[in-house]
């Protein structure tokens, strides 16, 4: 595992201003609001927790020092959380969960092979597509981390932050995912990951965006809290076959020339269900036919835009080719010559 | 049930155990179940303050002038969010943070749009 100043691509002796400017170059790349790179938010909380350190002099010179003078049992994903939580002996909060696992609000995208800190994160519920990413575990403790002071007595537990993608047509039909996370656990005094599973419901004309809370699925309360809520930011799997805009859907469909030309009813598959549809004569590729209200369900529901895409016969048949040639030399057509 | 388990679960015995879980009550933030200013201010781990300013720059829109009015649906919560990482990450002033995340809209659209729309452009060499 690199160390902070290979995380950041800066030398031991870096100077401040070096070392920000690093941390910005990487942070344009890596910030996983922005990055397409899968495994951009994993590479960000790296960064992050290597500028935390090294931007601040006490913490640089304390981990200089661990640097020059490795100990034994002593991994160096765990360094943060020894060092963060030394000399403290009680008062166990959410934040040292968060200083703990080096965290800065973006979580792993990791899957549940990976145990302890590497791996700290989700796993797919394994039945379909749904995906569960464990998005920032701890994003709120870091943004209470400057400003509130941490009271006495009951505390209720941080809300709990992930994306879960669905298909398509779960947001059409409804569905349930099991979805399996591993969590931090306070036992004995020791932070601990355990797995946890949990059946959730996804309502029926869900959209992009859309949150779903589990009440109670958060971290758990301090000193006899409440714990805190679950929230599943809703996503769509990237599916090419279809293009979704809040809860109108646009598909495309393919006809052949003969449907193009002459009009008539042909027969779609939709994430709506089967559906007959009048294509107009004289239609070309692109012309785009709308089903009102066969969109996503809900209030309103969305449309269903069909995106016709013309496809010719292929020409090796030797009846395709004649029709072809009795076409060339029967129609004046030139498509290239405006009408 | 649904709570945790003491020791971690292999995955052979995760699957037995899964079949009987309970379907958790699972609410959809939505306009029917909206959130007030403070239960928002929780859910993102933030200060009321903050959540003003957020409405004060347009990135969060209300429909009501008075902040006890207010009623915020599940996409608010993402878009607080990640206003939240950007100003933080970027030192970005909140007018800066709106522009980047209508921005960011933009380009998540058009990103699904090329997706689609390349699906079908193969090409081949000619000429």
């Amino acid at each position: 595992m690199a160390n902070h100043y290979e995380t950041l691509g800066v030398a031991r002796g870096a100077s401040d201003e070096e070392i920000k400017k690093a941390f910005r170059k990487l942070t344009r790349q890596y910030h996983p609001d922005v990055s397409q790179d899968k495994d951009a938010p994993a590479k960000m909380a790296g960064i992050n927790a290597a500028y935390d350190v090294l931007r601040d002099a006490d913490k640089r010179k304390e981990y200089d020092f661990e640097l020059d003078n490795p100990q034994p049992d002593f991994s160096q994903s765990a360094g943060r959380g020894a060092s963060g939580g030394r000399g403290r002996a009680g008062g166990f909060s959410a934040e040292d969960f968060a200083q703990a696992f080096g965290q800065r609000g973006y979580g792993q995208f990791n899957d549940m092979g990976g145990t302890g800190f590497g791996g700290g994160g989700f796993s797919s519920g394994g039945f379909d597509s749904s995906q569960f990413n464990f998005e920032d575990l701890f994003g709120g403790s870091f943004g209470q981390a400057g400003g509130r002071q941490r009271r006495s007595g009951p505390q209720r537990g941080e809300d709990q932050h992930a994306i879960l993608t669905i298909d398509l047509q779960a947001a059409y039909d409804g569905a349930s995912r099991q979805i399996s996370l591993q969590v931090p656990q306070l036992v004995d005094g020791q932070v601990s990951m355990q797995r946890k599973t949990l059946n959730v419901k996804i309502p029926k004309g869900v959209k992009a965006g859309q949150t779903i809370r589990l009440a109670g699925q958060g971290l758990p309360g301090l000193e006899g809290g409440a714990a805190g809520d679950l929230l599943l930011e809703i996503q769509f799997d990237a599916d090419s076959r279809y293009q979704i805009d809040g809860r109108d859907v646009t598909m495309t469909v393919a006809i052949s020339p003969w449907e193009a030309a002459l009009g008539g009813s042909i027969t779609v598959d939709t994430p709506a269900g089967r559906v007959e549809v009048k294509v107009p004569a004289d239609s070309q590729s692109g012309r785009k036919l709308r089903l009102s209200g066969r969109g996503i369900p809900g209030e309103p529901a969305g449309n269903l835009y069909l995106s016709l895409n013309v496809v010719l016969p292929p020409a090796t048949d030797p009846a395709a080719r004649k029709l072809y040639e009795q076409m060339r030399d029967q129609l004046a057509f030139n498509p290239r010559l405006s009408s | 049930m649904t709570s945790s388990h003491p020791e971690p679960l292999s995955p052979e015995t995760l699957d037995l155990e899964t079949l009987n879980l309970e379907m958790l009550a699972s609410e959809l933030l939505d306009q029917h179940c909206a959130l007030s200013l403070s239960e928002l201010a929780q859910a993102i781990g933030q200060d009321e303050q903050w959540v003003i300013l957020l409405v004060q720059a347009d990135i969060l829109p209300v429909q009501a002038p008075e902040p006890a009015q207010w009623r915020f649906v599940g996409e608010h919560i993402s878009r607080a969010r990640r206003a939240y990482r950007l100003q933080r990450d970027f030192e970005a002033s909140l007018p800066a943070v709106a522009m980047m995340l209508d921005m960011l809209d933009e380009l998540h659209q058009l990103r699904q749009q090329v997706r689609y729309l390349q699906t079908s452009s193969s090409w081949i060499e000619a000429g």
